[in-house]
């Protein structure tokens, strides 16, 4: 963490930071869900197109089949009168009749069967047709010609017939078979793919459910844990968590437009409880002065008084001392000024110990009047933390003049910076005090909790406290025992480029 | 004849130093304590006939001062010095015993003149301001 | 220059009281009309104008409030000067914000009964003591924002029904011993340093009716809202009062926090 990075957090970078949320491009979760359904939507036209396409292939494959069977029905009849002519002499004609009729489905339908049978076979079909004919027309002018029904060769073209009848019969009927096993096949096919359908679709409902509810559900857990961070009182932006801009952007630039009303509030909160802890402190120097003051005022008149019987020695130690305590009185007056001075919220490195020892200088005379030490104790050698003087030192004043109001007769303060675990450094305000009841204690960081009268605590301390620790990354506890102790302790990380110096 | 003794605790150094020639001149015995612990010592091991101290000191106060002199010599004369002057102070210090009290910054002369009339009332009529 | 302050509503009772104790202690008493001859010949005004802000209420007197504020900073001017002055017995009831900053001023309160049972010694002043009853405590809030019988504000109260004069005078001859009452050298430089700042505050206090003035040791401080408002006032005002007699150092203060704090 650099100094930059805390700090700069002026107006145009804010201002910035929203321009470049707005700026990203949209895709927003209107659009992702339009999306999703409109892959459902083209998914169902698919299946639905697909299932039509085949359906329509069945029906065509049905008549199909139905030719053929048709077809096979006439060839076979055609054998059956051919088989009677050879037995009986008769029914040429209608073998004939039927062949023709079966050429007439062939050539009809051939043409149509190339599209949608299967192919092979059916040349051949045709040719053993045309032969088989054929036969049949020469055994029919064979009988006209001979009436006495003696036909020569007779057994040599019943053997052919035979052989061309067969191969007929037995192609047909192997592809109405086989149309057949398509047929069933495909029937098969438009049944199950509904049922893949709807489980593929089952899926791919959860998986969307998932997917979108994830793209929810992150940001929301996001924004939930940032609020907690805000609530804690940092009061950095949100960042945002994707590069394009949806409805969280919008959440995101509200919430940081939220974020800087609240720091100036917050801001304006601290500066104007700062201006009640002046308003006490300054009091208290106004008497502290007097003793420099006093100092200056006896010097002078004694020499005056006494001027031509100082020897030179004792006149320099006289001025000397006027000096010393005019710089003395200057001292006081500017620890108080340094702390008044309009802040400009800089982060610097800064020594915690010598930050607190000025702090403790502020608020002693507050203890003096009541009578009560304050002991500081500083472990040398601590690395600087880095943060805002003028914020810390009201902290660490609003700690110590709380201790104040909780001491009683034989009031003892002490003040420990030292070593926290890890990369933390920490600063105990311990008081003997009365001490935080334990129903009391969850409470006392609210804002205008106090248990002091009207006029003497505005009960925002410990709340401004809080909220100027909580920006340096740091964290505030309270531990108590009523009528023994309070102690509380600021815990702030120290500047880690300077660990090891 | 016999001079006033006179203590003075004030925890600032240039108090001490800066008033006690003005007394000595004035005829008084002066002491300077810069501890209020010596100071309190001092009291208890010895009379003195005033007092002055500051209110504001580390770990004891001027009250306390005054009580513990009020209560080794009730004669003593206690003025009362401080920075931090509030009519229940003077108030406190009056009802527990006090001569006088000025609040700093104060002239020397102004302390003076208290010592002075404090002695006369005690009876150490050469004391003059 | 001890005083003892005697406030009341019961103009005529705690009169009587106020004069016992004067006599037994010898101190001279001194009472509204008193303040009211002094005032009007220190400010050069007439006996009736003052009178009259002492005892209207009136809406006229609302209206006419800058006037009637001057008319009571010069009337507690006097009183400033008789505490100066020597040990005094007053009775009235003007003075508030100069006894809660005194030491050594005995603040007695003069109580009635707790109801109002009547059969009070003639209701209405008989002396020239100006306001009578209630009047007294409504005028006393106006002018002070204060309630003049919350005891708090008081070392102590008496119940004139349970005793007579006499006693009562005793009472508070009794506490006056007390030494905390007693008058010191702070005590008195803070009468001083009152005095000079009425002195101021009634120059001033008609063309700013706010204003509030602190002294010390010729160190005066001004404070006024009227001051936010342009340099030029404030450098007026200083003018006007560095040449005072006292006057060392005038301090401007533009904030009320700043003129609390000093
Ligand atoms: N050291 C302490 N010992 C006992 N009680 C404490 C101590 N510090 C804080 N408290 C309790 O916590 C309450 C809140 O403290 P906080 O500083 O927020 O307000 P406050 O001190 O009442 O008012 P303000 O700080 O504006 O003067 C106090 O009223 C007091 O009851
Ligand atoms: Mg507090």
């Amino acid at each position: 963490m650099t100094p930059d990075t805390i700090a700069a957090q002026g107006k145009n970078d804010i201002a910035a930071d929203e321009k470049d949320l707005l700026e990203r491009p949209v895709f927003s979760f209107r659009f992702q869900i339009i999306l999703g359904f409109f892959t459902f939507f083209i998914l169902s036209v698919v299946v639905t197109v697909g299932a039509m396409i085949t359906i329509n292939q069945i029906e065509k494959k049905i008549t199909t089949v139905q030719t053929w069977e048709q077809f096979l029905f006439n060839i076979e009849q055609a054998r059956r009168w051919e088989k009677n002519f050879f037995l009986y002499g008769t029914n040429l004609e209608d073998a004939l009749s039927s062949t023709t009729e079966a050429q007439a489905i062939l050539a009809e339908n051939l043409k149509k069967f190339e599209g949608s049978s299967i192919p092979a076979a059916k040349e051949n079909i045709k040719k053993h047709l045309d032969l088989y004919h054929g036969k049949l027309l020469q055994l029919n002018q064979l009988v006209k010609e001979s009436p006495d029904h003696s036909i020569p060769r007779a057994d040599l073209i019943e053997n052919d017939l035979r052989r061309y009848g067969a191969s007929i019969v037995g192609d047909a009927a192997d592809l109405t078979a086989r149309e057949h096993d398509l047929l069933f096949r495909w029937l098969q096919l438009v049944q199950r793919v509904p049922a893949y359908f709807l489980v593929f679709l089952f899926f791919l409902m959860i998986y969307m459910t998932r997917f979108l509810s994830r793209r929810f559900m992150k940001p929301l857990k996001y924004l939930v844990n940032e609020t907690r961070r805000i609530a804690r009182g940092d009061f950095t932006p949100v960042q945002p968590l994707r590069k394009f801009r949806d409805e969280f952007t919008t959440v995101e630039v509200a919430i940081n437009r939220m974020l800087r009303e609240l720091e100036s509030r917050q801001n304006s909160l601290i500066e104007s409880h700062k201006l009640r802890a002046v308003g006490i402190l300054t009091a208290g120097v106004a008497h502290e002065l007097n003793n420099p003051i006093n100092n200056i005022m006896l010097t002078a008149h004694s020499m005056l008084d006494e001027y031509d019987d100082l020897t030179k020695d004792e006149q320099i130690d006289m001025i000397t001392d006027i000096i010393g305590e005019t710089d003395r009185s200057r001292g006081i007056v500017h620890n108080l000024l340094d702390f008044t001075r309009e802040n400009k919220a800089t982060y610097d490195a800064i020594d915690l110990g010598s930050l607190v020892e000025e702090t403790t200088k502020l608020a002693k005379n507050q203890a003096r009047v009541r009578g009560i030490p304050i002991k500081l104790d500083v472990q040398p050698g601590l690395p600087p933390v880095l943060g805002d003087r003028q914020k810390l030192k009201q902290v660490f004043l609003n700690l110590i003049m709380n201790a104040l109001d909780a001491v009683g007769q034989n009031g003892l303060i002490q003040v420990r910076v030292r070593y926290h675990k890890l990369n933390y450094l920490s600063v105990q305000i311990e008081d003997n005090g009365a001490g935080i009841a334990p129903d009391v204690l969850p409470h006392i960081f609210d804002p205008f909790f106090t248990t002091k009268p009207v006029g003497k605590g505005t009960g925002l301390g410990l709340s401004v406290s809080r909220g100027i620790i909580n920006k340096h990354r740091g964290r505030i506890e309270a531990d108590s025992k009523p009528g023994a102790y309070t102690i509380f302790n600021v815990i702030l990380p120290y500047y880690p480029g300077s660990a090891n110096e | 004849m016999n001079s006033p003794e006179i203590l003075l605790i004030d925890d600032e150094p240039i108090v001490g130093q800066r008033l006690r020639t003005g007394l000595e001149k004035m005829g008084c015995k002066v002491e300077v304590a810069q501890d209020p612990k010596d100071a309190l010592a001092k009291i208890r091991g010895k009379r003195f006939d005033v007092v002055i101290t500051d209110i504001m000191m580390p770990e004891i106060n001027g009250i306390q001062v005054l009580e513990t002199v009020k209560e080794a010599n009730p004669d003593t004369q206690v003025i009362i010095i401080t920075g931090f002057a509030t009519s229940e102070l003077a108030r406190e210090a009056m009802e527990k015993g006090a001569y006088d009290m000025i609040a700093k910054p104060f002239k020397p002369a102004d302390l003076r003149g208290m010592v002075a009339k404090a002695a006369n009332e005690m009876g150490f009529t050469d004391i003059k301001e | 220059m001890s005083t003892v302050a005697i406030l009341s509503k019961y103009v005529n009772e705690s009169r009587k009281i106020a004069e016992k104790t004067a006599f037994k202690l010898g101190y001279p008493l001194v009472t509204m009309t008193d303040l009211v001859k002094a005032a009007a010949k220190e400010g050069n005004v007439t006996e009736s104008e003052l009178s009259g802000a002492l005892t209207d209420i009136t809406l006229y007197h609302q209206l006419f409030r800058k006037r009637k504020m001057k008319l009571v900073s010069l009337l507690e001017l006097a009183l400033c000067g008789f505490m100066m002055e020597k040990s005094i017995v007053f009775c009235g009831y003007v003075g508030y914000p100069i006894f809660q900053e005194i030491s050594h001023v005995l603040q007695v309160l003069v109580l009635g009964p707790p109801e109002d049972a009547g059969g009070r010694a003639g209701g209405k002043g008989s002396g020239k003591d100006l306001l009578s009853d209630d009047k007294i405590l409504k005028w006393f809030k106006k002018i002070y924002q204060a309630d003049m019988e919350d005891p708090n504000l008081y070392d102590l109260s008496i119940n004139m029904w349970h005793m007579d004069e006499s006693e009562a005078a005793d009472i508070i001859i009794n506490t006056l011993k007390q030494p905390r009452f007693k008058p010191m050298t702070y005590s008195k430089k803070v009468m001083k340093d009152l005095q000079l700042a009425f002195h101021i505050k009634t120059k001033l206090i008609e063309k700013m009716p706010d204003v509030a003035v602190k002294s010390h040791d010729g160190t005066v401080y001004v404070y006024s809202k009227a001051f936010k408002r342009g340099q030029k006032k404030a450098a007026g005002t200083k003018q006007s009062i560095m040449w005072m007699d006292g006057v060392d150092y005038v301090e401007i203060l533009k904030d009320q926090k700043s003129f609390d704090a000093v």
